[in-house]
């Protein structure tokens, strides 16, 4: 039997702080048993996020020059290095709770799998790396995975799925601190355009099977933050 | 005890520490954050699994480790220990005075969500259960508070009357007849006395309201801990000190021209914008050197002066307030203010402060002008003993001799502790500020 949980999915690209700050909100709430289980799917403005393990030399632009381009630079508090998010993109945030007991590794390798499945799905066939983390195809990354867990309990962030993503802003960063690999993206591989709207039902459902959750989606608005409505009008 | 490298599943032989989230000496509570660690793609925040003082921290930040290495000791103490902070609300905890210029101060933050323990002040009005003597004048009704009671059914022998004499006033029935669910279901056999709960027992926001269910056209939004975190010492700082409040009114119209010549090539120069804010930390900076005992704080019946300055500038971010520390202002020009402020700044709302860039303020400075306010009357951020406001700058109508001048205008303010200062001591130190911002050439500080 499996637990109810819920899908979070808002119109249109939500501004990273706003939903940087909902997802920890909702990571506290989640840590205080106050709701269940949820899995947000968005996409972001472009933004280039880097986790606790970015290096200087991971950044080949100036921040000027991200500016310049329409992109913010954040700083935030996941792990591995620089990515990018933008429009075409399918981001996941699971906030789970993984018990006192958590397995971090099986948990990113189940978000693997949730995205192998979901192309495979749509004809397309993708792996694992032997060492590194995320969704390949050959030597190029489709997806890039990134968690922290609150408490050692509750998860946040997660994955980055490229649908039709605009692969060029990817020149801004060394992706993930990996100099040699490429980047690639659904609608590249499949030849066709593959969007994010086409792509979320079904990592939506294939989530549900590889984490034995029944998602209820959620009508609310999200998020219900204040910044969201002043990045919504400024943008 | 011994804190271990924890295991994060089946697999996973190692780990590296990312962060100290407390320094050795630091109180550490159970299941507050203790370290983050990294393996492969995850981060974890690591809960400390024992309450006590952090004794001895054995692997460096940096540092990867196998699973089951011992990190760090725990010294585990008495539960009363482990909530209280040193030099604010415990009077016998020993905290070193006298720190040399450029020392870290010993004491802990104020500004940090650390455990602050709150006065459970109000909880002293009617004890539970205990019938209340209303007296005499408990039976004058005004004629509102007769038919509010008539309207909700309520029986005003139930009722505890707030108001002068034990008289019910018209909230005391609007209480009532909120709580009235609660009392009943907790106490059904007993006299339903109106009792307000322990504020201990409620929220960690430690504001002692009652709980009145959410009706129609509201909406309930869990306090994040961020918002428990200022919520308490805040808080705790209203009742813990002395506040008293006096404002001066500044002429900076020198200090607009200065801004509007010398902003452009400054960036240029600098890369940070021109604001006004350093202008004043520095001549803040000026005046409590002259004025130290503003400048300090109190522990227990000793009143701890800081030789150096350590500027807590409060900055607004979307997850609520946070004061990071401009340490050692006092060895800086305005233009190391300007750079220190704009990356503090940028930094907070980043969420990419440091726990020690938030700790170990010796003064503090809000800023609210850029919003439109003309004066503010902020709470002391504990333990300093002194907060000060910087207001709008607006154009005004000034009498300058005997003349009526167009002049920028701006309000600067002080919130302050009158268990260590004195009125007169106060205006004298607001004084000094008013005349270090009108007198002094900034222009030679720039280098622009």
């Amino acid at each position: 039997m499996s637990r109810a949980g819920r899908l979070i999915r808002p119109d249109g690209p939500v501004d990273y702080d706003a939903a940087n700050a909902a997802m920890h909100g909702l990571a506290e709430a989640r840590l205080a048993g106050t709701v269940e289980d949820s899995l947000i799917l968005l996409e972001h403005p472009p933004v280039f996020t880097a986790g606790r393990r970015w290096k200087p030399d991971h950044i080949v632009w100036t921040q000027d020059r991200i500016r310049a381009a329409g992109a913010e630079l954040r700083f935030i508090d996941r792990g591995g290095s620089l990515t990018f998010h933008g429009p075409g993109q399918l981001i996941g945030y699971p906030v789970l709770d993984l018990g006192s007991t958590p397995d971090a590794l099986r948990f990113v390798r189940n978000l693997e799998e949730v995205l192998i499945r979901s192309a495979a799905e749509i004809g397309i066939d993708l792996h694992r790396s032997d060492v590194q983390t995320g969704v390949w195809s050959g030597e190029r990354k489709v997806a890039a995975i990134g968690v922290r867990l609150m408490r050692m309990r509750v998860s946040l962030h997660g994955f980055a799925l490229n649908c039709t993503t605009d692969l060029s802003w990817y020149d801004a960063i060394v992706p993930c601190g990996l100099a040699e690999e490429g980047v690639t993206s659904l609608s590249e591989l499949a030849g066709r355009e593959v969007s994010v709207q086409q792509m979320a039902p079904i990592v939506a459902r294939r989530f549900e099977e590889v984490f034995d959750l029944r998602l209820q989606t959620q009508e609310r608005e999200w998020p219900t933050h204040p910044a969201s409505t002043v990045a919504a009008s400024a943008s | 005890m011994h804190v271990k490298m924890p295991q994060l599943g089946e697999t996973v032989i190692e780990g590296t520490i990312l962060k100290w989230l407390k320094a050795e000496g630091d109180q550490v509570a159970l299941d507050e954050p203790l370290f983050e660690i990294s393996t492969d793609k995850v981060d974890t925040e690591v809960p400390s699994s024992a309450a006590g003082v952090l004794t001895k921290i054995l692997v460096p930040e940096g540092s990867t480790v196998a699973v089951g290495t011992e990190l760090a000791e725990i010294a585990e103490a008495g539960v009363v220990a482990a909530a209280a902070t040193p030099g604010e609300s415990s009077p016998g905890s020993s905290v070193r005075p006298g720190a040399g210029a450029g020392d870290e101060p010993p004491a802990p933050s104020s500004a940090a969500p650390v455990a602050i323990s709150v006065p459970a002040g109000t909880a002293a009005s009617t004890p539970t259960g205990v019938p209340v003597d209303r007296g005499s004048r408990s039976q004058i009704l005004s004629p509102l508070v007769r038919k509010l009671a008539a309207e909700h059914g309520v029986d005003l022998a139930n009722v505890v009357g707030t108001g002068t004499g034990g008289r019910i006033t018209k909230n005391d029935i609007l209480a009532f007849v909120g709580r009235a669910p609660t009392a009943a279901a907790a106490a059904p056999s007993a006299a339903p006395v109106l009792t307000a709960p322990a504020p201990a027992a409620t929220t960690p926001g430690a504001v002692p309201a009652a709980s009145i269910a959410a009706g129609v056209g509201e909406e309930v939004v869990a306090m994040s801990h961020i918002r428990q975190a200022i919520a308490k010492h805040m808080y705790g700082s209203v009742q813990s000190t002395a506040r008293a409040w006096t404002m001066v009114e500044v002429n900076v119209e020198q200090l607009v021209q200065l801004r509007a010549r010398a902003k452009d090539a400054f960036l240029a120069k600098y890369g940070v914008n021109l604001t006004y804010l350093p202008f004043v930390v520095r001549a803040t900076v000026d005046a409590l050197h002259e004025f130290p005992n503003v400048n300090a704080r109190l522990d227990g019946e000793n009143i701890v002066l800081h030789r150096y300055v350590n500027m807590g500038i409060a900055v607004s971010y979307d997850a609520g307030l946070i004061v990071p520390v401009i340490k050692g202002a006092d060895g800086m020009n305005s233009v190391g203010l300007a750079r220190a402020i704009a990356d503090l700044a940028a930094r907070a709302r980043a969420h990419q402060l440091k726990p020690d860039e938030v700790q170990g303020a010796t003064f503090t400075i809000t800023n609210p002008g850029p919003y439109g306010s003309i004066a503010s009357v902020p709470i002391i951020n504990t333990p300093n003993t002194g907060i000060i406001s910087l207001d709008a700058i607006t154009r005004r109508a000034v009498v300058i001799g005997d003349a009526i001048a167009i002049r920028s205008m701006v309000n600067i303010s002080m919130s302050w502790d009158h268990r260590v200062i004195d009125g007169e001591l106060a205006t004298r130190f607001l004084a000094r500020v008013k005349e270090n911002l009108e007198t002094w050439d900034f222009g030679g500080d720039l280098g622009v």
